[in-house]
């Protein structure tokens, strides 16, 4: 397995405010998969995204991605783990506001030796001729096409989404949809998709639900819906 | 690092921010650097000027010439003399010229144009005499009714402060001056019958010290048979030749020039450090507002895999170049302007044109120091602020203060909204503070060197009754009629501003002196002391004060009796009998002359002579002085305040855009949310003059004595109401302008961001 999660826990707050937000998670996803993580707002999957990104530290259990125990790294080590292995991308993108495009997604090309060619990167995500523009001067689809093509410079083992279209209409959600989709057969790249949309869990190979902190249901799909045939 | 692209980015985003930061740094730099400078080239000058032209180590003046065998004996124990005689006539415009014939070991003529004078009837001018008096190399000069060919002018290093007397508190640079004539010239005046002054200029070869030279001087023998009928019927035998003696350390002539500008550095030294950190500490600020602005952007480029020092290096870089490039540009600009801040300098102080020197301390105090204090500040503050967990980062979590919380139980609401405003801001509000609090001390600093001169010219002319005063070699035989006699003496007491001594004058009056309405009963060693010298020594009523004779080796203790108004000089007074007795001298004696009217003596018998005109003049012109830094200093300090306040309160706006959005969408008119934002600046405003205009006033009462250490008088830090009344005018003006322009930025802040 590429990843395997045994077992976390993990709580907040203590006293009165003490909330178990993971109680005992366990899973394993292949390498090359996209897998959906859905679930409830407050049902613990953002956290347990996070834990996986090494973001978010846990109670108890292991967390091994690509044969490295992450829970025993220590802040530098992780660091390291994040940029040899992980790219992310967020809900509201974050891009570096005064960079352009092409600037942004250069940030994370720094982080590695042996980065992907950013003109086919900018040419696959439909980003060369807004390549000069200012986050700022693009829409929200654009945005999010910048900070997966920053995610992917870096070639990652592993894609880490957060809501990725949670901040984008439908059309725009679908051409992200099919972008990651695309991404994923070139370039073989293991996803993890946070998610409220429901739909997509046609299009990934694993859907796990999560529920109060447990997973409620975890299956493989056989058959795998293109992006571009999802609805919702 | 393709990150650093963005800072030019933000740079130009930012530029009236930066801009103005960058703007206070070159300006206090500048004039720092160049008031620095100014004091280095002016002792580099003075220094090389001394050692050219053989400043003494001191001088004295006797009653009767030295013979050549003593002088041979003193050059033989390690003292070379030079005779300095001088005669004082009259030269244009009521001026009084000192004439000494050339030297040629000691203290020796700087020309500046022209030669020596070294035919009959040749003279050689001080520089700033001849540039008072229009009088130019080749032209003629009128002196005691004769005239004189101006064959050069120039300086002489033991008169760089052309003062009368040693204890003088300023120059008249066009009342009084010095003059060269050739010997054949100066023993023409002698014997003329003009009085002259023995005096000489020494030069130890350290195997002697001055007080072994001046024990010497007292043991030597004199001829007294030269001693004049005067002498003889008024001088007790037991008194020796030596009338002065005086270390060049101790003559202002040769040393306020050094000291005048060591002060000013100093002070400008401290003041420079205190606003570069300052405005480190406003730049450090304005990255942690950056940084809490993109919080989610750093957040997601450590889950990229940057660490730490990457982003820690790359949010240094801004405020490094800002200041790295501002404190070159200051330290230039500092440069530049040492030939500016010098004049004041060089047309007071007598000595040759300067050479400009740019002394690598002052590169590392202008531009290594700012860098190294701006290094330390951002470091700090901007490591702390990005050693939150990544996740946090991309949460825009912040540290939430437990003083945000606390509870303003039944408060109105738009008083409950400023108050925690205020408390979420505290961080900008604290340096808000800060600043503001700097530029008030800067305005009530200036205030006080107003305040402080005003008052001694007002007092000058106020305290002093008489219109002239003798001070006399020899008591007369008749006194003229309305004159009212004195005793007056010189002594030292010890300074404990400067470790070192200044000169103080005792003066015996009686009962019936009409310029004094104090009552002299009382013990035998009580004497009432002047505001002047209270203010000066830092006396009380009641205090013991010792007080030196140095001449005569002698201490003598006194008791203050009364502290009365009196701003002129160094004065100390006492019963005239009780000071006959205590100097032994005759009951009759005197020595000191007080008039409404000038008097007709012959001017071999008058030592000193004061009047209220020049000593209001002298005043008056020590407010000319200090008119151009007061100036420089109130601006300053308008400024500073003008420019913290904005970029504070507009960074404040912008931290708060979005629940000013929020608060516009919810319908609250421009007006109240003025109220709710603005309203909350006006409490620190309020709260910062509150406390900075008392505690400033405080901090400039202890300082202001050592500003003025050097000055032979006692001067307060003193500030009239009127001053403060500008002063919360000029304070509240800058707030209304800076409220009226970040109300504008208020405006702009659009409902569409929420």
């Amino acid at each position: 397995m590429f990843i395997e999660v045994n077992d976390i826990k993990k709580s907040y707050g203590e006293g009165g405010s003490y909330v178990q937000v993971l109680k005992g998670v366990s899973t394993g996803i292949q390498k090359g998969q996209i897998c959906a993580i859905l679930g409830p707002s407050g049902s613990g999957k953002s956290t347990l995204l996070n834990t996986i990104g090494g973001l978010d530290t846990i109670d108890s259990g292991s967390i091994k991605i690509s044969n490295i125990e992450i829970t025993r790294l220590n802040p530098k080590e992780l660091s390291l783990y994040r940029r040899n292995l992980l790219g992310f991308i967020f809900q509201f993108y974050n891009l570096v506001p005064n960079l352009t495009v092409k600037e942004n997604i250069q940030v994370c090309e720094y982080l590695t030796k042996t980065p992907l060619d950013i003109n086919e990167l900018l040419e696959v995500l439909g980003l060369t001729e807004h390549q000069k523009k200012f986050p700022s001067q693009l829409s929200g689809g654009q945005q999010q096409r910048c900070a997966i093509a920053r995610a992917l410079i870096k070639n990652p083992e592993l894609l880490l989404c957060d809501e990725p279209t949670g901040a984008l209409d439908y059309q725009a959600s679908r051409e992200i949809l099919k972008l990651i989709e695309k991404i994923n057969k070139k370039y073989g790249t293991t996803m993890l998709i946070v998610t409220h949309n429901t739909a997509i869990k046609e299009m990934v190979h694993r859907v796990i639900k999560i529920k109060d902190g447990q997973i409620s249901e975890d299956y493989a799909n056989t058959v795998l819906k293109p992006a571009s045939q999802l609805e919702w | 690092m393709i990150l650093n692209k963005r800072i030019i980015r933000e740079l130009k985003e930012n530029w009236v921010r930066y801009g103005a930061l960058a703007f206070l740094i070159i300006f206090s730099l500048g004039l720092v650097v160049s008031m620095a400078g100014s004091t280095d080239v002016v002792n580099y000058t003075i220094d090389k000027n001394n050692e050219k032209n053989q400043l003494e180590d001191g001088e004295f003046s006797v009653y009767v010439p030295l013979t050549e065998n003593q002088q041979q004996e003193l050059e033989k124990m390690g003292a070379r003399t030079e005779a300095a005689f001088y005669v004082e006539l009259s030269g244009p415009e009521k001026s009084v010229l000192r004439i000494f014939k050339n030297r040629n070991s000691i203290n020796t003529i700087e020309l500046e144009e022209g030669r020596l004078a070294d035919q009959r009837g040749e003279i050689v001018l001080e520089k700033h005499y001849a540039e008072k008096h229009g009088i130019r190399v080749g032209q003629s000069i009128e002196v005691n009714q004769k005239n004189y060919q101006v064959t050069g002018i120039g300086t002489a290093p033991d008169y760089s402060n052309v003062v009368q007397n040693v204890s003088d508190v300023l120059a008249d640079l066009k009342q009084f001056s010095i003059g060269f004539v050739s010997e054949v010239e100066f023993n023409q005046l002698l014997a003329e019958d003009i009085n002259v002054e023995y005096n000489y200029s020494y030069k130890l070869d350290g195997n002697l010290t001055a007080s072994e030279l001046k024990e010497k001087l007292v043991d030597l023998d004199f001829d007294k048979t030269k001693v004049t009928d005067f002498i003889n019927k008024n001088m007790d035998y037991q008194y020796v030749n030596l009338i002065i003696f005086l270390e060049a350390d101790d003559n202002q002539r040769i040393t306020s020039c050094k000291s005048d500008a060591a002060i000013n550095k100093n002070s400008a030294l401290i003041a420079g450090m205190i606003i570069i950190t300052l405005i480190a500490y406003m730049i450090s600020v304005f990255v942690i507002h950056t940084i809490d602005k993109e919080s989610a952007v750093i957040g997601a480029l450590y889950s990229m895999g940057y660490v730490k020092k990457e982003l820690l290096r790359h949010f240094m870089i801004l405020p490094m170049l800002v200041v790295t490039v501002s404190a070159m540009l200051g330290t230039g600009l500092g440069f530049l302007l040492i030939g500016e801040n010098i004049k004041e300098n060089v047309a007071y102080y007598s000595y040759p044109g300067y050479t400009m020197v740019f002394p690598p301390y002052l590169l590392i105090y202008g531009v290594l120091i700012p860098v190294l204090i701006a290094l330390l500040v951002n470091y700090t503050v901007i490591n702390s602020k990005l050693s939150l967990a990544p996740l946090k980062l991309l949460r825009r979590e912040k540290k939430q203060l437990q003083l945000a919380n606390i509870d303003l139980k039944e408060m109105g609401f738009i008083n409950r909204y400023r108050i925690r405003q205020l408390l979420r801001e505290i961080r900008g509000n604290i340096t808000m503070f800060f600043g503001l609090f700097i530029a008030i001390l800067l305005m009530v600093f200036g205030f006080s060197i107003y305040g402080s001169i005003s008052a001694y010219v007002n007092n000058v002319a106020s305290d002093v009754e008489y219109n002239y005063l003798y001070l006399l070699k020899y008591p007369m035989e008749t006194a003229p009629n309305d004159v009212t006699k004195a005793y007056t003496e010189s002594l030292t007491a010890d300074l404990y501003l400067t470790g070192s001594e200044m000169d103080v004058t005792v003066q015996g009056i009686d009962d019936e002196n009409p310029y004094f309405d104090f009552p002299l009963d009382g013990e035998k060693n009580e004497v009432i002391i002047s505001d002047s010298v209270a203010n000066k020594f830092g006396y009380k009523v009641g205090d013991e004060i010792t007080l030196s004779d140095n001449l005569a080796d002698r201490n003598y203790n006194f008791t203050v009796k009364e502290v009365v108004d009196f701003a002129s000089g160094l004065y100390i007074f006492m019963d005239i009998k009780d000071m006959r007795e205590l100097f032994g001298q005759k009951d009759d004696y005197y020595n000191t002359l007080m008039s409404d009217q000038e008097l007709d003596i012959e001017a071999g018998r008058i030592a000193t002579v004061i009047t209220v005109d020049k000593m209001v003049a002298a005043a008056r012109q020590m407010f000319t002085m200090m008119y151009g830094l007061v100036i420089t200093i109130l601006g300053a300090s308008v400024l500073l305040f003008a420019i913290v306040m904005y970029l504070l309160v507009k960074m404040m706006i912008d931290k708060s855009a979005f629940s000013i959005s929020l608060i516009k969408v919810f319908g609250y008119n421009e007006r109240e949310i003025k109220k709710l934002y603005l309203g909350t600046t006006f409490y620190t405003v309020a709260l910062t003059t509150l406390i900075a205009i008392p505690a400033s006033k405080m901090i400039i009462n202890k300082i202001y004595p050592y500003m003025v250490s050097n000055v032979s008088a006692g001067m307060n830090a003193t500030m009239s109401p009127q001053s403060y009344l500008i002063m919360v005018a000029v304070i509240l003006s800058a707030y209304a302008i800076v409220n009226f322009m970040v109300g504008r930025h208020l405006k702009k802040i659009s409902r569409q961001r929420f």
